[in-house]
């Protein structure tokens, strides 16, 4: 018997305008416990005015948000402490110290230790410059504190705009595996991202909106799967293609920089090994073709990848 | 940041977990705030160094005849003195601490961190304000107790003893029970004012500047109405004077006193106006700073 899922965001019929432009239209969504969603989409998409719809900021013109079943906007006092979140760039208290800022969050929020503090800082690795003025902080350092601001009371649910926003390939790889780590603690972890492999990486299921509309919400394993293409590198690549295009199956067969982009007549690579072999057309090189996230974002999107 | 970080450090859920909020938690953040900037340290010390300036003025000054001719007077001209330079003191310092309280957490975009985190709208504005007046009337106690000390030691040292205070009559502690509630009423407006600024303008520079341009152009203004009113021979021009929130603080002691033996600094409204009217135009300035704030800040999308 398959475990109910329990519901930890969801919007229903989602919109928000302003004026005649609509940011947001019609979104529905729904994120599970335990799940790391993606939420991508192009600059103006909507995605940041959806995440500020979310955590209460925008007040949405129609349709709601729930987070752990209830309304944002009248129960926000309830479940909005319950959410960690990283909304574009971090926004911290300049003037004051990295431990400072963590006091003033944690104040707010009660019950946070200082040597809560202490543990937070360990894991952003800040604890050597936790007395410094935030102003004297590289970006990498402020967006490190700002996921620490996120963390300081542990949330079941994180929501975060854009994590990795200055970090360098590392600190982008230890951001992953902690992400990682706390969707294998049981949090839910709803992120936007530009850095599509980082996403491909760690999201069980990702959401693309365009224009303020879901253009797809699919697990990432589908949306990347081959749809039983393959690539074939054979020594006369458009005479292998006019041989397939005359089978019913090879209809959609293509040639991509010289390569034979063909479907199996069964979905199986050795049928088609066997067809082409038939017809005096030895495959050196066969392999089953997947899409990146990258260019499904691209295609769905229909932007040109630069 | 490993992915084995989390669980090797033994971050504490259980105990990270069981957040209480409360208004308590909150006060403290923004106490916290107000501590750790340094240009309010820097005002306070600036304003001590003024405060000994202008005692070394005053002490140079020919007090010794008046006090013993009139204590009353003498008096009287010393609660003159530290009350107007109280209310300019600790106005502009009210205004610009309380400007950049609220106003950096829109330019610095902290405000939505905050509500992010479920801190609501009212209580972090209730919060801000409750902190800033404590901050006022901490500045008014500290005053009243250097200026008490100051104006004692200045009576022994002209007269010997402190037998000329000793010797006032009530209305003279009455004036100076009235000039600490005035003060008091100054701070609560000063701190609406500058908080309202904030919230309006939803920038820490909009917020410094409004607020520390209203009351010299609400006392410029008053004096462009009189010279309005002497060019045109129009009474009309009074009208709006006695509305004018500078106008009716610079009158408001004067009004209460039962003497009235205050002289107000500054631009006062054109008409004769009473202590009621002055209170009730005060109130309703401040009501409409507290209620500009509360509405603009409740039902205003946070985009900052």
């Amino acid at each position: 018997m398959q475990a109910m899922k329990e519901s930890i965001l969801s919007t229903h019929a989602l919109s928000k305008r302003y004026g005649q432009r609509t940011v947001v239209d019609q979104l529905e969504l729904q994120v599970d416990r335990g799940e790391v969603f993606g939420f991508l989409g192009p600059n103006g998409a909507g995605k940041t005015t959806t995440i500020r719809m979310a955590l209460g900021l925008v007040e949405p013109t129609a349709g709601s948000v729930e987070l752990f079943g209830s309304d944002v906007r009248t129960h926000g006092a309830q479940v909005l402490p319950r959410v960690g979140a990283l909304v574009e760039s971090p926004a911290l208290y300049g003037y004051m110290s990295g431990r400072d800022n963590l006091r003033a969050v944690g104040r707010v929020l009660g019950g946070i230790s200082e040597s809560r503090m202490d543990e937070v800082l360990e894991v952003i690795h800040l604890r050597g410059r936790d007395g410094d003025r935030v102003n004297t902080y590289s970006l990498g350092m402020k967006q490190r504190l700002g996921l620490g601001l996120a963390m300081l009371n542990d949330p079941d649910l994180y929501i975060l705009d854009e994590p990795a926003n200055g970090l360098d390939p590392a600190g982008i790889a230890e951001i992953r595996d902690l992400l990682r780590e706390l969707a294998a603690q049981g949090r839910t972890v709803f992120i936007s991202s530009h850095v599509l492999s980082e996403i491909q990486q760690i999201c069980d299921r990702v959401a693309i909106i365009q224009e303020g509309r879901l253009v797809t919400l699919s697990t990432v394993a589908q949306l990347t799967e081959s749809g039983g293409e393959f690539i074939v590198i054979v020594e006369r690549p458009e005479a292998a293609l006019a041989l397939v295009r005359t089978q019913p199956w090879g209809q959609k067969a293509r040639l991509e920089d010289l390569q034979l982009v063909v479907p199996s007549p069964s979905g199986r690579g050795r049928d088609l090994v066997q067809f082409l072999a038939g017809h005096g057309h030895w495959p050196d090189v066969i392999r089953e073709r997947q899409q990146s996230l990258e260019e499904i974002f691209l295609d769905l999107t229909g932007r040109e990848a630069r | 940041m490993t992915a084995t970080s989390i669980s090797e450090r033994g971050l504490s859920p259980a105990q990270a977990r069981s957040p209480r909020a409360s208004f308590a938690g909150a006060v403290g953040s923004e106490l916290l705030k107000l501590r750790k900037q340094r240009l309010n340290w820097v005002m306070i010390a600036l304003a001590v160094l003024l405060f000994g300036v202008m005692a070394l003025g005053l002490g140079t000054s020919d007090q010794r005849q008046l006090l013993a001719k009139s204590p009353h007077t003498f008096f009287n001209n010393f609660l003159d003195i530290w009350t107007t330079t109280f209310q300019i003191g600790s106005g502009i310092v009210l205004l610009l601490v309380s400007a950049r309280l609220m106003g950096m957490e829109y330019s610095a975009g902290t405000l939505r961190i905050l509500l992010a985190r479920g801190q609501g709208r009212l209580q972090l504005l209730a919060a801000k304000l409750l902190v800033l007046i404590s901050l006022g009337l901490l500045l008014l106690a500290g005053y009243v107790i250097l200026v008490g000390a100051y104006t004692a030691g200045t009576v022994i040292v002209l007269h010997g003893n402190l037998d000329p205070l000793r010797s006032l009559p009530p209305v003279a502690w009455q004036n100076l029970g009235l000039a600490a509630l005035v003060q008091v009423v100054s701070i609560v407006c000063a701190v609406l004012l500058g908080t309202a600024a904030a919230v309006v303008g939803r920038s820490l520079a909009f917020a410094v500047g409004v607020a520390m341009s209203f009351y010299p152009a609400d006392n410029f203004g008053a004096l462009v109405l009189i010279l309005l009113r002497s060019a045109t021979h129009q009474s009309f021009w009074t009208k709006p004077s006695d509305v004018l929130l500078g106008a009716n603080f610079n009158v408001l002691l004067q009004t209460l006193e039962p003497d009235h033996s205050s002289r107000p600094a500054f631009a006062v409204p054109v008409d004769h106006v009473d202590a009621t009217h002055a209170l009730v135009v005060i109130a309703a300035w401040a009501m409409l700073f507290l209620g500009g704030s509360i509405v603009l800040l409740l039902r205003r999308d946070v985009n900052q």
